[in-house]
């Protein structure tokens, strides 16, 4: 049965497959074996390295995992910091469980507040310190996400309210943890808790991957030189095919001078006998960008209301 | 009138205004001198002609070991107050003065170079959200009148072609059609080089650069990616539709559509402050933006220049962050002033 009911809430939803695979690459990252130089350049995959080696030798599974390490922690800390946060405000509510009369006003500046320069403000933040911190820049993006997480739970509550739900359930002698944590934090609330939670660490991540991708890796975390952003950084050049695949393409190159007829390793300029690096980089770098994609976009989806069918374009 | 436009509103928002410009700028840069020790005031000496200038006989490494504590860092406090409103003086009576990294060019030379590549960054990206929108708003008006003959056809008995019933689908689903929301700006914007690296034309025979160097690609593409990342578009476009389709089906649109009236004006009149909101919400959300994109395409830009900043551990140039910050507070001044309500209340 409770098979069933995990099938029905993961059906149609491929999405939910992502915090999977992110605590799958996660656990490699923790308990699997570092990301050092194990062969003399790039290979292609094999059973030994399932993804194959990058262009400095080392296995690519374990940089992909490796690089996980540089966002989960502080998105992991937001998340608990949120999580915190929103408890205490619900906890706030449930001292005056009834709505009092006329506090229904609408804020000014709300919507510019709804999109605040993200960057800037963590760069600002940045600044502050001597050796940029990880957790510094979660802890600023949480700052400037909280609001918008506050507003839409104090309209829940608020909502319930109006509906008397908190009020009944304080009427009926429950104790105020078991309102608090079995009603609000696990019951009506936890969608809105699961979506924010969602949202917060994908801003969180792509913040960390941003930073990672403009400054590299060593100057967002001092020593450890692995995160999607700076490894990205390295392979995007190789993301599109070679000029001349592409002029090939568009029949601009003159007819005895088409490498596709010779072989995708003339596009690549490779010898046949030597493996091509640049193509195990382009595919590297499209792995990675899909991996990018998958796991946070992902994560953006569930953190999308659910029960909003045809409405969303 | 519109909410908050009184007397005292405008004396705030003015007073707001000014502590945005010189306070919030001169705090963020007193509290990095007290916590970086690499900011070096020191080795800048004050001339009466050109404002600060670089000393070269300053020992910086002598400054970085300082004693700490409270009193060290109150003491830092107060100096880079000191030299943040000398330095703003002297850009305010044109002697910016020369940093230490560029000593050969004013200070005000090379921020105004920047900003001007940074302002073609935005002017791109923000001439193509406004050419996707009117696209958009052009389809969905020839959605519309491709509906109204076909459905003319239908009321004849007769039945409109394949062909007409196809781009009406069409024009009704790129009406539809909206920007990615929230692509994510390392994503967009490595999207977008990847595809620029490839693009660009290699200099001619001659070695002379064609005239989409990649200097002015860079611009070019990097405008695109901002205009396409971290929800810009999508906040306005879909923020913008959405009011305006909300205030449509109000009654005294409807009451104006049945006299005969067109309701746009109207419509466009009472929604102005929703949608200049959004405006500013979404130019903000650039600006933040900005500074990724800048260092993805190596725009020499302001954001390029900030970003320069934090990563430089040998030492902060001191006065070229007061001045990028009083830069960037300026921006957000300027999008906070600029009277976007007037403009769109016009239609």
């Amino acid at each position: 049965m409770k098979l069933q009911g995990l099938r029905s809430a993961v059906a149609g939803r491929m999405e939910v497959l992502s915090p999977i695979l992110l605590i799958g690459f996660a656990g490699i990252g923790w308990f699997g074996a570092e990301a050092k130089p194990v062969g003399p350049g790039a290979a292609w995959p094999s059973m030994a390295h399932p993804l194959g080696l990058d262009s400095a030798g080392r296995d690519f599974l374990s940089v992909v995992a490796g690089g996980v390490a540089d966002f989960v922690l502080p998105g992991l800390c937001a998340v608990a910091a949120l999580v915190l946060v929103l408890a205490a405000r619900a906890w706030l509510a449930l001292q005056r469980p009834v709505l009092p009369e006329g506090n229904q006003r609408d804020r000014v500046g709300g919507l510019a507040a709804a999109s605040p320069p993200r960057l800037l403000l963590v760069l600002v933040g940045m600044l502050l310190l001597e050796e940029p911190s990880p957790l510094v820049a979660a802890g600023i993006v949480l700052l400037l996400y909280l609001p918008v997480a506050l507003q839409e739970l104090v309209s829940q509550l608020s909502a319930l309210r109006q509906q008397e739900v908190l009020a009944g359930a304080m009427a009926h002698g429950l104790p105020l943890r078991r309102v608090l944590g079995k009603y609000l934090l696990v019951g009506y609330l936890r969608e809105l808790i699961g979506r924010h939670c969602a949202a917060l660490f994908t801003q969180v991540a792509f913040t960390q991957i941003a930073l990672a991708y403009v400054f590299g890796a060593s100057s967002v975390r001092a020593g450890i030189a692995i995160s999607w952003g700076s490894e990205f950084e390295k392979l995007a050049p190789f993301l599109m095919p070679p000029r001349r695949f592409l002029m090939d393409l568009f029949g601009a190159s003159a007819r005895d001078e088409e490498c596709l007829h010779l072989g995708w390793r003339e596009c690549y300029g490779c010898q046949v006998d030597l493996v091509c690096d640049q193509a195990v980089n382009s595919f590297h770098a499209a792995l990675l960008l899909l991996i990018i994609m998958s796991l946070l976009g992902g994560l953006l989806l569930l953190s999308q209301p659910r029960q909003q069918g045809g409405g969303a374009t | 009138m519109s909410p908050g436009q009184g007397r005292g509103s405008v004396g705030a928002r003015a007073l707001r205004s000014i502590a945005l410009v010189l306070l919030v700028p001169g705090l963020i840069f007193c509290c990095v001198n007290s916590a970086r020790e690499t900011m070096c005031l020191d080795s800048y000496v004050w001339d009466s002609g050109h404002g600060y200038k670089s000393d070269p006989a300053a020992d910086c490494r002598d400054a970085a070991v300082e004693e700490s504590g409270v009193t060290a860092a109150m003491g830092r406090l107060l100096g880079a107050a000191g030299f943040y409103a000398r330095a703003l003086y002297g850009s305010a009576t044109f002697r910016s003065g020369r940093s230490r990294q560029y000593a050969e060019t004013p200070l005000a030379k090379i921020l105004a170079q920047r900003g001007l590549r940074s302002m073609g960054v935005l002017a791109v990206a923000v001439a193509a959200l406004a050419l996707c929108y009117f696209l958009q708003g052009l389809a969905g008006r020839l959605a519309r009148r491709r509906s109204d003959l076909n459905q003319k056809t239908r009321s004849r008995g007769e039945h409109p072609g394949s062909l007409a019933r196809a781009s009406e689908r069409l024009l009704a689903r790129l009406a539809r059609l909206m920007p990615p929301g929230g692509l994510p700006l390392p994503i967009a914007g490595l999207l977008v080089f990847g595809v620029v690296l490839r693009l660009v034309p290699e200099p001619d025979a001659m070695g002379n650069n064609h005239w989409l160097d990649f200097d002015r690609a860079g611009i070019l593409w990097a405008g695109l990616a901002l205009s396409l990342a971290d929800g810009a578009a999508s906040i306005l476009m879909r923020g913008w539709q959405h009011v305006v389709s909300t205030e449509a089906r109000r009654s005294y649109a409807d009451s104006l559509s049945m006299w005969g009236c067109d309701p746009g004006p109207a419509i466009a009149e009472v929604s102005r402050y929703v949608r200049a909101a959004q405006l500013r919400g979404g130019l903000l959300a650039l600006i933040g933006g900005l500074l990724v994109v800048e260092g993805v395409f190596g725009v020499d830009g302001l954001g390029e220049t900030l970003t320069d900043l934090v990563v430089d551990r040998q030492g902060l140039d001191a006065l070229m962050l007061a001045n990028v910050l009083v830069v960037f507070a300026l921006i957000v001044l300027m999008i906070e002033q600029i009277p976007f309500e007037k403009v769109l209340g016009r239609r």
